[in-house]
């Protein structure tokens, strides 16, 4: 840090910075350290468990398609419109995030209910419903990074290809979206951390049907409560989620796109 | 001339562009009529915030006019009113070369260059093996495979103007492209550019005479939004019509009259030999000015009892003192001196001088 390449910071910002990175990674060796190793395998291969990461994998992956398919663009018309509607726009999307989650699952439940304007389609505590309820909560995350990478590139480069005679089209799938993967990546990476980790809109407007509706969050908060099994199998279901979604995500990090910039 | 630089190049016909726009802007209104010939390259100079990018703005299709209408070869490709043409900037054929060289950062120089033919639907292979020709143009022939990261700015420079004419554009606009580069690079580059624009219409906004001089025919000088000088570039620097003009040549400019067949300015008067400053002076009480430049001044300490002053001889009071590369330039109230650094050394704010100029060495020109 004496050369400058790390920039001048006061070396006090290590302490509340060590002090944040402790309070996140010490309950996660207080929930190892509850590992019951003898019982572990036998919990996360049972029917359930297996189930359950499968069901949490699969409509994950797609509850993030799903963003990624009408997020990216939305995250392109936020940025590129003008600033009042970009900021009216971006509140908007802001407010699946504050809300707490079990709203966002009692609204999907008023839209989607068997009275409400879409009752007819007979969603709730279906598989489907496991995707919308994610799609609810994680599409703010990628619309956010990708929009702040979208307007930290800004419209230059876009000028530029424009003068250069491409087409609107060709714009977007050489320039736009290129400068922007760094951003897309990052919010693909959040989105389906958002996705696999979500509990309460599920629990409401999916249920908890072992098999249908019962993700990885919803079978530990089943074996937590002790539905017949011990608090062991809720431990290790955990540690298994939490394996799932490191590997994922480094799976995902690890898929660069030209390393831009 | 620009007729034999254009057939000097092969490829698209040159274009001829016409403009007259009118652009509001938050202190005054840009507003401009010029045309470009084929192949012609004109200069556009002024101080900053006379509207110079304005202009090339406007052109490029990023600013809309107010009024006005441009045309490329005699199609319209901008027009405010009656009825309303607005071209977008892909369909202009007129690419913007900036001070920034805004390489595609993720893409690499040779597809940088070949940008602009595979985005009008040239095989990509083909647009490769062009853009590999135009990066030897441009004195980059071995930088294919290297990203805009790992060039320098002015292999950046290069690099934007290959990718600038690959698109074989109608107009090429220049909007100081040399002005982020030390001196040697600019002058490297000046002199690519001046051999790869020639026959390419070009409208080329710059701080510096000696890019205009090295790249253009004509030369118009915008001073507030307006056009207060225009022509062919040496006619322009040779006789600036105003104040900036006479910066922007280099030269020194007094206003004063026509008296007697010379030049008066308060109590200065100046005789000239040259012919057609001569012709200007005819008419006495005629607005006049006198240029010249502060390397031909020579400057004395005021003997004692110099009476009156005499013809291309005057008093004067040093203002200030700036040092150049080769000596020091002593501004005064009426024109300014290029001297040694050992005379300025005798010199301070506030003493008086005497300045004088031989007759062949000073032109008197209009004012505007």
């Amino acid at each position: 840090m004496t050369d400058g390449r790390g920039g001048y910071i006061p070396r006090s910002l290590v302490v509340p910075a060590a002090v944040g990175l402790v309070f996140l990674l010490v309950p996660l060796t207080a929930l190892v350290a509850r590992v019951e190793w003898a019982t572990l395998w036998q919990d996360v291969t049972s029917e359930t468990s297996r189930a359950a990461l499968a069901l949490s994998l699969g409509t994950g992956a797609v509850a993030t398609a799903v963003c990624a398919l009408v997020g990216v663009p939305l995250a392109i018309v936020i940025a590129r419109s003008t600033p009042r509607t970009a900021a009216l726009l971006r509140a908007l999307v802001t407010v699946p995030l504050v809300l707490p989650p079990m709203v966002g699952g009692v609204a999907l439940l008023y839209l989607f209910g068997r009275s409400g304007w879409f009752g007819a389609l007979g969603l709730p505590f279906t598989t489907p419903a496991v995707v919308l309820a994610q799609v609810f909560v994680a599409l703010p995350f990628l619309v956010l990074a990708v929009e702040g990478s979208l307007r930290s590139t800004g419209v230059g480069y876009e000028r530029t290809a424009a003068a250069l005679g491409a087409s609107r089209l060709t714009i977007l799938r050489r320039i736009t979206l290129p400068l922007a993967a760094p951003g897309i990546v990052a919010g693909i990476v959040l989105c389906f951390a958002r996705a696999i980790g979500e509990f309460g809109a599920t629990a409401l407007f999916a249920g908890n049907r072992p098999g249908v509706t019962q993700t990885m969050p919803l079978a530990i908060y089943t074996a937590f409560n002790g539905a017949g099994v011990s608090q062991g199998t809720a431990v290790a279901l955990s540690l298994l989620l939490l394996v799932t979604a490191v590997a994922v995500l480094l799976l995902v990090r690890g898929w660069r796109p030209g390393a831009a910039r | 001339m620009s007729g034999e630089r254009a057939a000097s190049r092969g490829g698209r016909d040159a274009a001829a562009l016409r403009a007259r726009l009118r652009v509001r802007r938050r202190d005054f209104d840009v507003d401009v009529a010029f045309e470009v010939a084929p192949g012609e390259t004109l200069a556009v100079m002024g101080r900053s915030g006379a509207g110079k990018s304005t202009i090339l703005q406007v052109l490029a299709g990023l600013v809309s006019l107010k009024e006005g209408e441009i045309t490329v070869d005699g199609r319209v490709i901008d027009r405010s009113s009656g009825p309303r043409v607005r071209t977008p900037p892909m369909s202009r054929g007129i690419v913007l070369l900036g001070q920034d060289a805004r390489l595609f950062p993720h893409l690499s120089a040779r597809e940088n260059v070949a940008f602009g033919p595979r985005g009008s639907g040239v095989a990509a292979s083909l647009a490769r093996s062009a853009a590999d020709d135009w990066l030897a143009r441009v004195g980059l022939p071995d930088a294919g495979d290297r990203r805009p990261s790992e060039l320098s700015g002015g292999e950046r420079q290069r690099v934007a103007v290959a990718r600038a004419l690959a698109a074989e554009p109608r107009v090429v606009l220049l909007d100081e492209p040399l002005v982020a580069l030390d001196p040697v690079t600019a002058s490297e580059i000046r002199t690519m550019l001046g051999e790869r624009l020639a026959g390419v219409t070009t409208v080329a906004v710059t701080h510096d005479a000696v890019d205009a001089a090295a790249l253009a025919d004509r030369l118009m000088i915008i001073e507030q939004g307006r056009v207060t000088q225009s022509g062919p570039v040496r006619k322009v620097l040779a006789a600036p019509a105003t104040d900036v003009a006479a910066r922007i040549a280099g030269l020194e400019r007094l206003v004063g009259i026509a008296s007697d067949g010379g030049w008066l300015g308060g109590e200065a008067r100046l005789r000239t030999t040259d012919a057609a400053s001569l012709a200007l002076a005819r008419t006495d009480g005629v607005p006049l000015a006198a240029v010249f430049r502060a390397a031909d001044v020579r400057l004395t300490l005021p003997r004692a009892r110099l009476a009156a002053t005499a013809d291309n001889v005057w008093r004067a009071t040093v203002t200030h003192l700036v040092p150049t590369p080769t000596g020091v330039r002593a501004l005064t109230d009426t024109g300014a001196a290029e001297i040694a650094a050992a005379q300025a050394a005798t010199l301070a704010p506030g003493t008086e001088v005497v300045l004088r100029l031989a007759p062949d060495l000073v032109r008197f020109v209009p004012v505007a």
